[in-house]
C-alpha cells in the first residue's frame, strides 16, 4: 500500500537489482519456474471457457427470429426477418430455418455449419430475475452472478476460479480482452486485462527498458495484492515474449477481422494454442442497445451480427483440434421489447437468449420453454418472458465442463433446475 | 457507521450538521486507500512534474489504454472508484511512466533538467522522491541506489534522472491516492 515501507522497497529493489549488472539479462534469460508446458487437456481443468458479453442488450428475436410466431410480425412491420418461405423477399434476407419455427438471421448464415453440425445451440427465453431494464444495474448483477445487489461483490467466473484448484499458477489463468478485466472476472484471483499482445510490453530503448524491467520485477517483490499483480504482470511479460502475434497463422478459412473482437478472439486463440495455462478469457462486442435505427439487413445490428458471426466461425475453425475441450458462451444482460417503436428501433426487454459453441455442446437445438409471443404471454410492458435463468446454463458449464462443482459459491442462493445444455466427456 | 450516524441523528434531533459531522469524522477514522484512476494518475503525473502538455491524442490513447477514455465512459455510473477495478491493468502505466520520462510523447514536454537543477545527484533525487513520494528516502538507501543506476548503465546524468522519474512513477507507492 502506499506506505513509506513500500516506497523503501524501490529503493532496496533498484539496490538489488541494478546493483548486479547481470540481473536485466538474468530475468530475460530465465524460463519462468510456474511456466512448464500446460497440457491443455490437463485432467484437473475441463474445458477452457471463453464467454462473449454483447454489451447494450442484443435483440436476441432478432438473432434467431421466431418465425412460426404471427405475433413476431404484427408487432415488427418494418423490422421483422422474413420468414424463410416468404417469396415476396429476396432469399438472402429470409430467415434461414433451424427447425420449423425458428431461423438465423441471415447475416448469421456462416454459423449455419457449425450448428447442423451440432457444436453450436441456443437458449431462448433466456435471462435474470432483475427486472429494472438498466444496463449497468442488469450487468452488474449478471456478471457478479447474484440475485441482488446485496451478493458477493466478486464476478461469478472469479468465484469460479477461487473454488477450483487447478494447480495452475499461471498468470495468464484468466485474462480479460479489453482496459479492463470484465465485472465477471473480477474477485480475490488475479486476473489479467490485455488488450494487446504486441503492446504489452515497454516500448523503449532495449537498455533502457531492461533496466526499467529489473526495476519493476523488485519494485513489486511484496507479497500485498498489488505486488502479486505486479509480479504476474511481469510474468505475462515474459511469456509473451516469446509470442509473435505477426506471425501467428490462424488455421481458419474466413479471416478474423482487424476489428477489437475479432483481433481478442485471435489472441484467445493463439494463447490457448500456446498452452500458458488459459483457463477463462472474457471479451465484450459492445453496440447492441438499438433504440434508433436498429436495421433488419443493413444498419447498425445487422453490422454487430455480420461481427459476432465471422468471429465466431474464425474462431471455430481455428480451434478445431480443440473443440472437445472448448466451451464459448455468448450473452447479453436482457432482451428486447416485442414491439418495435417509432425510431425503428427496438427498447429495453426482460427474455432474451444464450449461445454455446464447442465440441461437448448439446447442439442442433434451440433449448429451453418458448413461452409465446401473444399479448397475454408476455411479461411487463410487452417483453419475451424469461423461462430459463441464465445461472442454469452457466451452472451447468461449471459442474460439467469446468469440473467445479461449488454451484452454491459460484451462483449464491441459486439452485439449477434445467439442465442438459452440454454434455460430459 | 450507518447505525451510528443514525443514532447522532435521531439524538441531535435531526441536526444535518451533526450527522454530518459524525459522518465526515467517524469516516476518517479509517479512510483507507484507493488506487488512482488513470486520470488521477497521468494528471497527476503531470501536474507533480510540471510537464507541459496539449492535451492530444498521443496522450489520449495513454488515457484510453488504461481504461478510462475521456468523455468516454459508456455508462452513467462512470467509471468504478474500486481499486479492484484498475489494478489488473498495470503495464499502461509503466508504459507511461517510461514514455513521459523519455519524453515520447508527442505533444507532452517534460523539462527534465528543470526538477533537477542542484549541483549533486544526490540532491536531485532527493528532490525527485520528495515531489512523487512525498518523502526522502534515507541518505545510504539513496546513495546505494545512484550507485545502481550508474553500474546498471545509466552513465550519464540524464538517464539517471529518467529512469529514476519513470521508476517513482511506476512503483506501487505511486499508484494510490
Amino acid at each position: 500500500m502506499p506506505t513509506l515501507a513500500d516506497r523503501s522497497t524501490f529503493t532496496h529493489v533498484l539496490k538489488t537489482s541494478c546493483c548486479e549488472p547481470a540481473a536485466a539479462d538474468y530475468i530475460r534469460s530465465t524460463w519462468p519456474a510456474w511456466m512448464p508446458r500446460l497440457a491443455f487437456a490437463d485432467s484437473l481443468r475441463g474445458d477452457v471457457l471463453i464467454v462473449i458479453f454483447l454489451r447494450g442488450a442484443a435483440d436476441a428475436l432478432n438473432m434467431i427470429v421466431p418465425h412460426g410466431e404471427q405475433a413476431y410480425y404484427v408487432n415488427r412491420p418494418t423490422l421483422s426477418v422474413p420468414r424463410p418461405d416468404d417469396s415476396r423477399a429476396a432469399r438472402a434476407e429470409r430467415a434461414i430455418d433451424l427447425d420449423g419455427f425458428f431461423g438465423l438471421h441471415p447475416l448469421l448464415r456462416p454459423l449455419k455449419p457449425i450448428w447442423d453440425q451440432g457444436h453450436l445451440a441456443a437458449i431462448y427465453a433466456c435471462g435474470a430475475p432483475d427486472e429494472s431494464r438498466s444496463h449497468f444495474k442488469a450487468m452488474e448483477l449478471m456478471e457478479r452472478g447474484v440475485e441482488n445487489t446485496h451478493g458477493p461483490a466478486s464476478g461469478w467466473i472469479n468465484r469460479h476460479l477461487a473454488t477450483l484448484d487447478t494447480k495452475n499458477g499461471s498468470p495468464l489463468r484468466a485474462v480479460g480482452l479489453g482496459e479492463a478485466a470484465q465485472r465477471s472476472l473480477q474477485g480475490a484471483i488475479p486476473v489479467t486485462a490485455l488488450r494487446s499482445i504486441s503492446e504489452f510490453h515497454l516500448a523503449g530503448d532495449r537498455k533502457v527498458e531492461s533496466l526499467m524491467q529489473a526495476g519493476l520485477s523488485s519494485l513489486y517483490a511484496t507479497k500485498d495484492p498489488l505486488g502479486v499483480l505486479g509480479q504476474e504482470t511481469l510474468k505475462i511479460f515474459q511469456t509473451l515474449e516469446t509470442l509473435d502475434l505477426d506471425t501467428y497463422v490462424p488455421q481458419s478459412s474466413i479471416p478474423y477481422r482487424p476489428s477489437d473482437f475479432g483481433a481478442g478472439l485471435r489472441q484467445i486463440a493463439m494463447l490457448i494454442k500456446a498452452q500458458v495455462g488459459l483457463e477463462v478469457a472474457a471479451i465484450d462486442l459492445g453496440g447492441w442497445d438499438t433504440h434508433f435505427a436498429q436495421g433488419t439487413n443493413q444498419g447498425l445490428m445487422p453490422g454487430l451480427l455480420s461481427e459476432l458471426a465471422a468471429g465466431l466461425v474464425a474462431l471455430y475453425e481455428d480451434l478445431e483440434d480443440y473443440q472437445s475441450k472448448l466451451s464459448v458462451v455468448v450473452m447479453t444482460e436482457f432482451g428486447r421489447q416485442l414491439k418495435e417503436n417509432a425510431s425503428l428501433g427496438t427498447d429495453h426487454g426482460h427474455g432474451s437468449l444464450m449461445l454455446l459453441m464447442g465440441g461437448n455442446v448439446v447442439g442442433n437445438t434451440v433449448h429451453g420453454e418458448w413461452p409465446g409471443l401473444e399479448r397475454e404471454q408476455l411479461f411487463g410492458p410487452g417483453d419475451l418472458a424469461v423461462t430459463t435463468d441464465y445461472r442454469d446454463v452457466l451452472s451447468e458449464i461449471c459442474r460439467t465442463r469446468l469440473h467445479n462443482a461449488a454451484i452454491d459459491q459460484i451462483f449464491p442462493e441459486f439452485k439449477p433446475t434445467r439442465f442438459g445444455f452440454v454434455r460430459e466427456g | 457507521m450507518v447505525e451510528s450516524a443514525a443514532q447522532t441523528f435521531l439524538s441531535t434531533r435531526g441536526s444535518i450538521r451533526a450527522t454530518l459531522g459524525h459522518l465526515l469524522e467517524a469516516g476518517l477514522q479509517d479512510p483507507g486507500t484507493k488506487f488512482k484512476r488513470p486520470v488521477d494518475f497521468i494528471v497527476g503525473g503531470i501536474r507533480t512534474l510540471g510537464a507541459d502538455t496539449d492535451g492530444g491524442e498521443p496522450l489520449q490513447t495513454f488515457l484510453a489504454r488504461m481504461g478510462q477514455p475521456a468523455f468516454g465512459w459508456p455508462t452513467p455510473d462512470g467509471p468504478p472508484a474500486d481499486s479492484s477495478y484498475w489494478t489488473s491493468n498495470l503495464m499502461p502505466r509503466w508504459r507511461f511512466a517510461l514514455a513521459l520520462s523519455q519524453n515520447q510523447i508527442d505533444g507532452t514536454q517534460l523539462e527534465v533538467g528543470a526538477l533537477v537543477d542542484s549541483d549533486s545527484v544526490e540532491s536531485d533525487f532527493d528532490r525527485l522522491s520528495e515531489l512523487l513520494l512525498g518523502a526522502r528516502l534515507e541518505t545510504q538507501v539513496r546513495d546505494e541506489l545512484i550507485a545502481a543506476l550508474s553500474d546498471g548503465g545509466a552513465t550519464d546524468r540524464r538517464t539517471m534522472t529518467e529512469l529514476t522519474i519513470a521508476g517513482l512513477l511506476a512503483s506501487p507507492g505511486y499508484q494510490w491516492m
